[in-house]
């Protein structure tokens, strides 16, 4: 539940303790401007705890992250409570009563994420109860399928990824975003298929529409700039989604959707593109302040490196000196890091 | 009343997903009798708490030793040239043509209608013809590397059949009947236990009658003890 109302509640608090260590350091600051800075960020303090959850230390600040995996614990166990209930009662049903076992208990649970979201600002609890009403979806739709044979079809991706967003999107919640996000984008890289004529489930081999769509959530938070702390949410599936899909091509053209393309020539165009791209993600992670999107970029650029050393030299040097090429390396990336890192002090 | 929303979503989809399925149910216009048993039973959907049962297909397209024709390769969208893997001895290097959906008339077998025979493929189902005592349905096709069938049998005669090396080619069929096994009630599958129970599954007599409706859809009307 990351926001802005964290970060700037985060920013107050290093403030006051930067503001207290000058004072003990002696200091000498005018007392009526710090009283009234006080005043100003007790009054924006507390308009921020009456409107969401901020942790104000760093003790608190564990607290939440402990919340966070409650959240996703509790929500995987609720799940599988439905659906070990649904799997005992089934066979003793007839048709009527088993379609309602399956269809109130999403509806149920889109209800009581309203309810919860309602009385308790954190959005912990009303977090846990779209996740389980998003499951219900899917227990639905599965056995729905099955009950009437019908032939699976993309389209159980496309339904459940739109609740899953309308779950986060009108709730403000993290969990249902990542969900709907995963189910959206298979059912967009499911839709290749269609121009290869191949059926929905065989046309996810190829990395290019990963590509497109790594691209896509990375621009996400510029076509909806709103909830502001989905953005990073946005940024680092995509972030995650471009480096695979470009590693992956790079290092073997087999796993691109042109097929009748030389796959010499492939691969070396991907090689490029993440020569370029693994870098401006580090960029792109330091400018914003994104730690996640730093380390992805470090950590693709790192394997890319590696792999395409291993290519390259692997069979014409000795091991030894191999190894010393890639230590090597790794020490200028560490440098180019540093300078990096100290420019950003400097600049900040 | 922000809820409404995906409440909305789960109805609309549930009635899209049942409504169509449930009328095709009321008129079915094909129907065959599959040998079966418990042993078939099992839960194919994953996340599903529905029992069904699966049935086994014969690969290959009826009147032809190898499988299928270069012209029937090219009208179900695979290129001319994949006709050169038929009855190759060694699987391809790089990527495999992938499968692709098609449609097939299937009938059970004459030894006792243990498995479904494919008698036609088509890329689309006005392309299959039907009659009253098969079914037509969507299925999807492609290579696989598999044993020679009646190379087996011929092999016995070699001098030491303890270090006989099976014979496999590429060969083309049904990899898939879409969907790949079809729901059963509680009583229908309590009929097949009992069946199991009493009498075992070798050389069962329980019949399963599969109908097939306008859309292509399949359903176990009925099972029919021994």
């Amino acid at each position: 539940m990351a926001s802005q109302a964290q970060s700037r509640a985060s920013a107050i608090v290093g403030f006051r303790d930067e503001l207290a260590r000058l004072q003990a350091e002696g200091v000498s600051l005018d007392p009526a401007a710090t009283e009234a800075i006080r005043a100003h960020h007790d009054a924006l303090l507390a308009s921020f705890a009456r409107q969401e959850d901020v942790d104000l230390t760093a003790a608190a600040a564990q607290l939440s992250i402990g919340m966070r995996i409650a959240t996703v614990l509790g929500a995987a166990a609720l799940s599988a409570a439905y659906g070990f209930f649904v799997a005992s009662v089934w066979g003793n049903l007839t048709v009527a009563p088993q379609l309602l076992l399956v269809t109130l208990p999403p509806i149920i649970m889109a209800f009581l994420t309203d309810f919860a979201s309602r009385r308790e600002a954190s959005g912990y609890i009303a977090s846990i109860m779209a996740t389980v009403a998003v499951i219900a979806f899917w227990i639905d739709l599965v056995a729905m399928g099955s009950l009437f044979n019908l032939p699976d079809s993309r389209n159980i991706l496309l339904v459940i990824g739109a609740f899953s967003l309308a779950l986060a999107y009108l709730y403000r919640l993290g969990l249902p975003l990542l969900g709907g996000i995963g189910m959206i984008g298979g059912w967009l890289w499911s839709l290749a298929a269609i121009t290869r004529g191949l059926w929905w489930r065989d046309g996810i081999d190829g990395m290019e529409p990963l590509l497109v769509m790594g691209a896509l959530c990375m621009v996400m938070p510029r076509l909806l700039p709103r909830p502001a702390g989905y953005g990073p949410i946005w940024r680092v599936t995509g972030a995650l989604g471009l480096s695979i899909a470009l590693l992956t091509l790079g290092q073997n053209g087999q796993t691109s959707s042109f097929g009748g393309i030389n796959q010499s020539v492939l691969e070396g165009v991907y090689q490029v593109a993440g020569a370029i791209v693994f870098p401006w993600l580090v960029v792109v992670g330091l400018r914003r302040a994104s730690r996640s999107i730093t380390i992805i970029g470090t950590a693709f650029l790192s394997m890319f490196l590696l792999l395409r050393l291993h290519a390259w030299f692997w069979d014409y040097l000795p091991k030894w000196l191999f190894f010393l090429l890639v230590g090597f390396l790794a020490v200028l990336v560490l440098l180019l890091l540093r300078q990096l890192r100290s420019r950003k002090v400097l600049r900040t | 009343m922000k809820w409404l929303l995906p409440a909305a979503i789960v109805l609309v989809t549930s009635a899209l997903g049942i409504l169509p399925a449930w009328r095709e149910q009321q008129h079915a216009i094909g129907r065959v009798a599959m040998v079966t048993c418990a042993e078939d039973v099992g839960n194919e959907a994953a996340g599903s708490p529905s029992q069904t049962l699966r049935f086994q297909l014969a690969e290959e397209v009826a009147g032809s030793d190898i499988g299928i024709t270069a012209d029937q390769l090219v009208a179900l969208g695979f290129d001319r040239a994949d006709s050169a893997l038929l009855g190759v001895s060694k699987p391809p290097a790089g990527r495999w043509p992938a499968p692709r959906p098609a449609w097939a008339r299937l009938r059970p077998d004459s030894s006792g209608g243990g498995r479904l025979v494919v008698e036609e493929l088509g890329a689309s189902r006005a392309g299959v013809w039907r009659d009253t005592t098969s079914i037509v349905a969507r299925v999807r096709v492609g290579w696989s590397f598999r044993p020679v069938p009646d190379v087996a049998a011929a092999a016995d005669s070699t001098p030491n059949p303890g270090r006989r090396l099976e014979r496999r080619v590429m060969r083309f069929g049904v990899l898939e009947l879409i969907p790949a096994a079809l729901h059963i009630t509680a009583e229908q599958d309590r009929v097949l236990r009992q069946v199991k129970a009493v009498s075992g599954c070798r050389g069962s007599t329980t019949r399963a009658v599969i109908a097939n409706g306008p859309a292509g859809g399949l359903w176990i009307e009925r099972v029919v003890r021994p």
